[in-house]
């Protein structure tokens, strides 16, 4: 009986070929035919055509997501959904966005279950672009690219291709995707946050610790009704990268839901203790502190971040020195500087990356401090800075207007 | 192979390394790529193009079958001594080790392109530096360190035995990116006038 209305399903869809509405149609409305016929998949698939039926084959692949799979079936289904990803239609795949991103979700899950996730990069990138639709459009598939890219440990690639282009200007191109929507591009907030979260997680990876906060921000600052793990951790990372950028953790936003304000800091107790332990400017206290927590910090994956936090109060303490002092002796510095190791080589690597402005002399063992390092990079960008705030403002203007002119918007808030 | 040795030949290293990385991502099949050149030759080519992190997560992806390659672990060295900054390490290690016909000619620039960095630091980070301090940092003798003193139009007190550090360039290039240029200049008056009209 299935066998047989799923083979006119086929001869309808092939009929009408690339009509993407029409056959949007007949695909809602045989949902209980794709489901009944998940386990005939390989024979319906060798009946579609993977560019000219897109949309079917969206629709097909799919279902696949809610079964679990036998060693050939998810040979078949990484080998089918390979080709698909990389060749199919971007118009028909656009018109249901959802499925498509069940394939992507399902085929990303078998990788990663088989280890193999560096395998899923390309297809994956090619599904960003299919479903994508405008360049600056997040799409669901995007932490699943992400993810993968994080865990087949190719930072340089993710950062490259998952940002919106290098803006004229060259200002930073790492900024979150600008175009959220949902209705088009079937994002969940569950992909939302997970997108940020990966996104600082790699920003992190390539050391870029400004714009990793950025996106931690975003995660954890979202209008939400419940608190989510994804949210407690990107506030963990983020209490973290605070540290490390400027020595303090900046306090909640105003604009922070509710129900994440009150009850965040719960879950972070022990985060929260080490920051005020680096507060103190006492090295000695924060070891202390992170041997207490190592299994947490552990646990959530966080020991790394943790441990840079030492020599970051380090450089942290030689900074304040050389608010105190024009000129220092090298065996004084060492005393106050509390550092182990080679000092010389702390300093050099301050020095070139422009943490202090200071010269070293051999010829009388001093350390002079030098000032103006406030000026540096205010000129850099500022035209790109500039473009950016009128582009942000039209953003703004454009939100704006799609808003006042969104009835249950206007509903629910204002009236 | 030919790619990336034509990138290499042409000195775009950034993009030589790059090629490595898209032959790692295409091959197919198997939980990972199984040439060892193309986690050697990315990694030095990483180095040459300063992007030390980049280098090290290639490192990091090398697969456990290639670990104990020997060329592998030579570069892995090179890479962790560069990490630390351990620049005596570095330039010992370089020296120390037969490399492969791909690999020689890029360790050579890698040597290099080293010198030149701690010759920049070494400027930016120094009034006087000690002979014997600088000599350890570049990896060379005596002589040679004396050349790069007249080079850098350094000069060499010889009654302490340190060199003083002087640094033209350095102020030169501060001075002129300190100053907007005039383009940008206009394009700020038109927006500070465009404003003013708007209030």
């Amino acid at each position: 009986m299935t066998g047989e209305s799923v083979s006119s399903l086929i001869g309808t869809i092939k009929e009408y070929g690339p009509n993407t509405t029409q056959v949007l149609g007949i695909l809602n409305s045989s949902e209980q035919v794709i489901k009944s016929s998940w386990q005939e998949l390989p024979m319906i698939m060798q009946e579609l055509h993977v560019v000219q039926n897109s949309l079917a084959c969206s629709y097909f692949l799919a279902e696949w997501n809610r079964h679990g799979l036998c060693e050939e079936q998810e040979r078949f289904f990484l080998e089918t959904a390979r080709v698909f990803l990389l060749s199919c239609d971007a118009s028909q795949v656009q018109a249901a966005p959802g499925k498509f991103a069940s394939v992507c979700a399902k085929f990303k899950d078998v990788l990663v279950a088989k280890g193999f996730a560096r395998q899923a990069i390309l297809p994956l990138q090619s599904a960003v672009i299919k479903v994508q639709i405008r360049p600056d459009a997040l799409t669901p598939v995007h932490a699943d690219l992400l993810q993968v890219c994080l865990l087949a440990k190719f930072y340089g690639y993710a950062g490259d291709y998952l940002y919106p282009p290098r803006d004229t200007a060259g200002f930073s191109p790492y900024k979150c995707l600008t175009v959220l929507d949902p209705k088009k591009t079937g994002l969940t907030v569950k992909s939302f946050l997970l997108y940020c979260y990966y996104s600082g997680m790699v920003l992190v990876g390539l050391k870029k610790f400004r714009e990793a906060t950025d996106f931690f921000l975003k995660a954890f600052t979202v209008p939400a009704t419940a608190l989510s793990a994804i949210v407690i951790a990107s506030y963990k990372k983020y209490l973290l990268i605070c540290l490390l950028l400027n020595g303090q953790v900046s306090p909640i936003p105003e604009y922070t839901s509710q129900v994440v304000h009150r009850s965040i800091g719960v879950y972070c107790s022990e985060y929260l203790e080490f920051a005020k332990a680096y507060a103190s400017h006492d090295v000695g206290k924060l070891e202390e502190v992170l041997a207490k927590h190592t299994a947490v910090f552990n646990g959530d994956h966080n020991l790394g971040l943790v441990k840079q936090c030492i020599p970051s109060l380090r450089k942290r303490i030689i900074q304040r020195l050389t608010q105190t002092y024009l000129t220092l002796s090298l065996d004084d510095l060492a005393a106050k500087g509390k550092v182990e190791g080679s000092l010389e080589a702390f300093l050099l690597e301050m020095i070139d990356k422009g943490e202090i402005l200071a010269k070293i002399s051999h010829k009388d063992q001093i350390i002079a401090f030098m000032e103006g390092a406030e000026t540096e990079g205010l000129d850099v960008g500022f035209q790109g800075r500039i473009d950016q705030a009128i582009n942000l403002g039209a953003e703004m203007e454009e939100l704006d207007e799609s808003l006042m002119t969104n009835r249950s918007f206007l509903q629910q808030h204002v009236s | 192979m030919e790619d990336v040795k034509r990138r290499v030949a042409e000195g775009k290293y950034a993009e030589a390394a790059k090629t490595c990385e898209r032959i790692e991502l295409e091959t197919a099949g198997e939980a990972s790529c199984q040439l060892e050149w193309v986690y050697s030759a990315q990694i030095v080519c990483h180095l040459i193009a300063g992007q030390v992190n980049d280098a090290r997560f290639c490192w990091k992806r090398v697969p456990d079958t290639l670990r104990e390659n020997a060329e592998i672990q030579n570069v892995c060295k090179v890479l962790k001594t560069l990490w630390e900054k351990d620049y005596v390490g570095f330039h010992k290690n370089v020296s120390a080790h037969p490399w492969s016909e791909l690999l020689l000619p890029l360790m050579g620039q890698l040597a290099a392109e080293t010198r030149s960095r701690v010759q920049r630091i070494i400027t930016k980070a120094y009034t006087s530096i000690s002979l014997d301090a600088l000599t350890s940092m570049l990896a060379c003798t005596m002589d040679e360190a004396l050349q790069v003193v007249e080079k850098n139009g350094w000069k060499l007190d010889p009654s302490s035995n340190t060199i003083e550090i002087s640094d033209k360039a350095c102020e030169d290039s501060s001075e002129g990116s300190r100053y907007i240029p005039g383009t940008g200049l206009e394009e700020m008056t038109k927006y500070v006038l465009h404003l003013d009209m708007q209030n």
